[in-house]
């Protein structure tokens, strides 16, 4: 619980800088659209996207895309084109949302199309089996090639090195695929080199997620996780380290200076899953007014990139591919939420179901009660989806989210 | 031959009986697979029975308590199963991940509901070389599971010895839809789907044996073949397909010729080596398999201009040999991989002209009057082609 004194400052000085490194991003990428000075890739999360940096393709990422869509408000609209073409309404909402700006985009739909058009596409099952259907799709739609990496879930029967070369052994395929693609030979000193950037932009990141374990908080989760960014799609460059570096500075500047994000910080919560990109302003609000702050995420843990090691480039690149956090067995999960609950101090837990998304939500309800159990704290799982808003019913949710607060209440 | 079929029908309707009495009687130990595609040969080479867990048609009261409800039918309706106990004759559970749910999902069952013999297995999703290596090691480690647990040796010969009942049932199921599609009608599509479903029950030795009495019957029968309009049918990727649904297709003026159902084509179609190294033997069968919306082949994708969906063109494909009209399509609701390719099926489908109807359906859901409209309907629509 915050003590008085503190002084509320909502934004970060370092939502400028992300802002500024975002657009130049997308800006520049179309501008390679534009002037075909490179080669442009589009791959999902946990794919070794070090090896297209290294190979000089531009790399885009559908997934954040549909996050920006959904946060947005025209994701829905996306959406609603893949329905018209045949898609279930049930299937996941970043697929639909990318499908269908794809589509718009091929026929001409949409003036809104911040992707550049990719000659490449990468994509691995680690997340999910889903991911590689949407990018078959994607293939198909582009009428581009598509490399896949195959990863085993991790489960304790297994050895991490026998995971680990069998992603290698495919990162190999794909190098020589693209050497054969690009007409250029690999360059593994480039490798090194990129391996090192994202080696310290992780590293920076964990540092600025861990300025949260401090009470009161100097961001909530909401503030911090649009930094996710620079981590997934621009690590392989020393901006992002760097970026990370001045984030963490400024979360400990202020931590002395008795900042805090929102006014009432009254409980320590976790929040599990994507976020509900379309509703973060909403659930904001009702959240403060509940005095519940969101101090940190297993969401998180998509974006850390901590096995990645200038000393060992490829195996490293191939071990944080196969190892990635969602494609592990559901204790492991439980076992890893309740470690950030333990470290943080946590005093209770929103669970976000995203009813189109399968590995985040189909063990969610375990995940939730294994921490109820071990750590008596109160839990609540509330309703909706990552981008599509027609499956969110916020009254609902404010329901389910005064429920808790009221719980941790009478625990006072 | 209505004895036999009445046979086959009551195993489907009591499907463990016969596996829960053998373990009582003869003290075999019984394995429980999750759909689909599970090396059955392995467990039957090391002296255990394999039954195929499908879920029930009860309503689902235990399951949605421990598992969020955008899981489909099978996967929740057996989960519950397990909680209600229709499992206890179990003394294990294995699965192959076929999907995002059942990968991860399954280790719920083990920690909520612990077997003494449980086995997560990883089949390769892309079917390449590269990830051959670990195919490999996977089916070595559930053989020295197995064996552990039976304190059986599984050796090569008794590897052969399983592949060959395999086949033998797999020789005779191919049989029986070979017959059907030369004289439609012979046998009908719920019969069909609960002759290969009860191979899944029962020892595969009593299978093949009711199995071969009834393809003796079947050629000495002067029964005529069916007039009416040939279709084949597809989906339920890994489920046992309604047998209402089924016997609504053929009472409204069509005859099923051929299917693609996990109880059905997909299940027969192809053998696994019985000559050689049986490790190799089951690579070959996995990395060769017959197109399915649960595998990525690499070369479609990597090299534009190939075909888009290798499934679409598999089913095209045997609704031509079986001279049909037209094709049937049963989606299973929450089944992403299915509903998926079901809209690259569509085009390809549209691009070769070939009509086709395609139906929700799931367990329990009971609005067979809706469906019978449309299959009325898509009836109609083929007798003017």
């Amino acid at each position: 619980m915050a003590e008085s004194g503190y002084q509320l400052v909502r934004r970060l000085e370092g939502q400028k800088r992300l802002a500024g490194l975002i657009a130049a991003h997308y800006g520049g990428a179309l501008e390679i659209e534009k002037t075909k000075s490179q080669p442009i890739a589009w791959v999902s999360a946990g794919t070794p996207a070090e090896i297209l940096w290294a190979m000089d393709f531009c790399v885009q990422f559908p997934e954040a895309y549909a996050a920006t869509c959904g946060a947005r408000h025209i994701a829905h609209g996306h959406c609603e084109i893949t329905e018209t073409r045949g898609y279930e309404h049930h299937l996941c909402t970043y697929c639909r949302n990318s499908l269908g700006a794809s589509i718009a985009q091929l026929e001409g739909m949409s003036t809104y199309t911040e992707l550049a058009r990719p000659d490449f596409l990468l994509v691995s099952n680690g997340s999910c089996i889903m991911v590689t259907k949407w990018w078959e799709h994607l293939s198909h739609l582009w009428q581009i090639p598509l490399f896949t990496i195959d990863c085993p879930l991790v489960i304790p029967a297994y050895n991490e090195k026998d995971l680990t070369e069998n992603v290698k052994r495919q990162c190999l395929d794909l190098i020589t695929y693209l050497e054969e693609f690009t007409g250029k030979k690999f360059d593994y000193d480039r490798l090194q080199e990129i391996v090192a950037n994202g080696q310290r932009s992780s590293q920076y990141y964990m540092a600025m997620l861990e300025a949260n374990k401090h009470n009161p908080v100097p961001a909530t989760f909401f503030d911090i996780m649009g930094h996710n960014f620079p981590n997934l799609a621009l690590r392989y460059l020393p901006e992002a380290a760097e970026h990370y570096r001045l984030m963490t500075e400024e979360l400990n500047q202020r931590i002395a200076d008795k900042i805090v994000p929102m006014s009432n910080i009254q409980y320590r919560i976790y929040w599990d899953g994507i976020p509900y990109w379309f509703a973060i302003r909403q659930l904001s609000e009702k959240l403060e007014s509940l005095g519940l702050c969101l101090v940190t995420s297993g969401y998180f843990d998509m974006f850390s990139f901590d096995r990645l090691d200038a000393q060992r480039p490829l195996d490293s690149v191939a071990e944080g591919v196969a190892t990635m956090i969602l494609n592990h067995n559901p204790s492991y999960k439980a076992k890893a939420t309740e470690k950030i609950f333990r470290d943080y101090e946590l005093e209770g837990g929103i669970f976000a179901y995203a009813q189109s998304c399968k590995p985040f939500s189909i063990t969610m309800r375990y995940i939730a009660e294994h921490v109820q159990k071990q750590l008596d704290v109160p839990v609540t799982i509330i309703e909706g989806d990552l981008v599509d808003e027609t499956f969110y019913d916020a009254e609902r949710n404010n329901m389910k989210l005064q429920a808790l607060a009221e719980t941790l209440a009478a625990r006072a | 031959m209505e004895d036999i079929l009445t046979k086959f029908k009551d195993y489907c309707e009591r499907p463990y009986e016969r596996a829960a009495q053998l373990k009582a009687t003869r003290n075999i130990k019984i394995i429980g697979c999750l759909p689909m595609y599970f090396p059955e040969e392995i467990i039957h080479a090391a002296g255990a029975l394999p039954v195929t867990l499908f879920g029930s048609d009860e309503p689902i009261t235990l399951g949605d308590g421990h598992m969020m409800t955008n899981a489909c039918d099978q996967v929740r309706s057996s989960f519950d199963s397990l909680l209600k106990g229709k499992y206890d004759f179990l003394d294990g559970i294995a699965a192959i991940y076929v999907c995002d749910q059942v990968r991860f999902y399954l280790e719920v069952w083990q920690l909520d509901y612990p077997v003494e013999f449980f086995h997560q297995m990883w089949r390769p999703y892309k079917l390449d070389k590269s990830t051959q290596v670990f195919f490999r090691s996977e089916l070595e480690r559930l053989i020295s599971s197995l064996e552990e647990f039976t304190g059986n040796k599984i050796t090569d010969e008794k590897l052969r010895a399983s592949i060959k009942v395999y086949n033998d049932s797999r020789a005779m199921m191919r049989k029986l839809n070979d017959l059907r599609k030369a004289r439609p009608g012979i046998v009908s599509a719920s019969d069909m789907a609960r002759i290969v479903a009860a191979s899944m029950f029962i020892p595969r030795e009593e299978h093949n044996e009711l199995l071969g009495q009834l393809l003796a019957q079947i050629e000495q029968s002067d029964a005529a073949a069916s007039q009416s309009l040939r279709v084949i049918t597809i989906g339920h990727p890994c489920s046992m397909p309604e047998t209402e649904v089924l016997d609504l297709i053929e009472a409204n003026g069509m005859v099923v010729v051929d299917d693609d159902f996990f109880t059905g084509g997909r299940y027969f179609s192809k053998d696994v080596s019985a000559s050689g190294d049986p490790i190799d033997a089951f690579i070959d069968f996995y990395m060769n398999a017959i197109p399915c919306t649960t595998y990525h082949f690499p070369e479609n994708w990597l090299e534009t201009g190939k075909s888009f969906s290798p499934y679409a063109d598999y089913v095209i494909d045997l609704m031509r040999q079986g001279q049909a009209k037209g094709i049937v399509v049963l989606k299973e609701m929450y089944c992403d991989p299915y509903d998926m390719e079901f809209v690259l099926m569509k085009k390809r489908f549209e691009e070769e002209a070939i009509p086709y109807v395609s139906i929700i359906t799931e367990h329990g859901s009971g609005p067979l009057e809706a469906i019978r409209t449309r299959v009325q309907a898509f009836e109609e629509s083929l007798r003017f082609i």
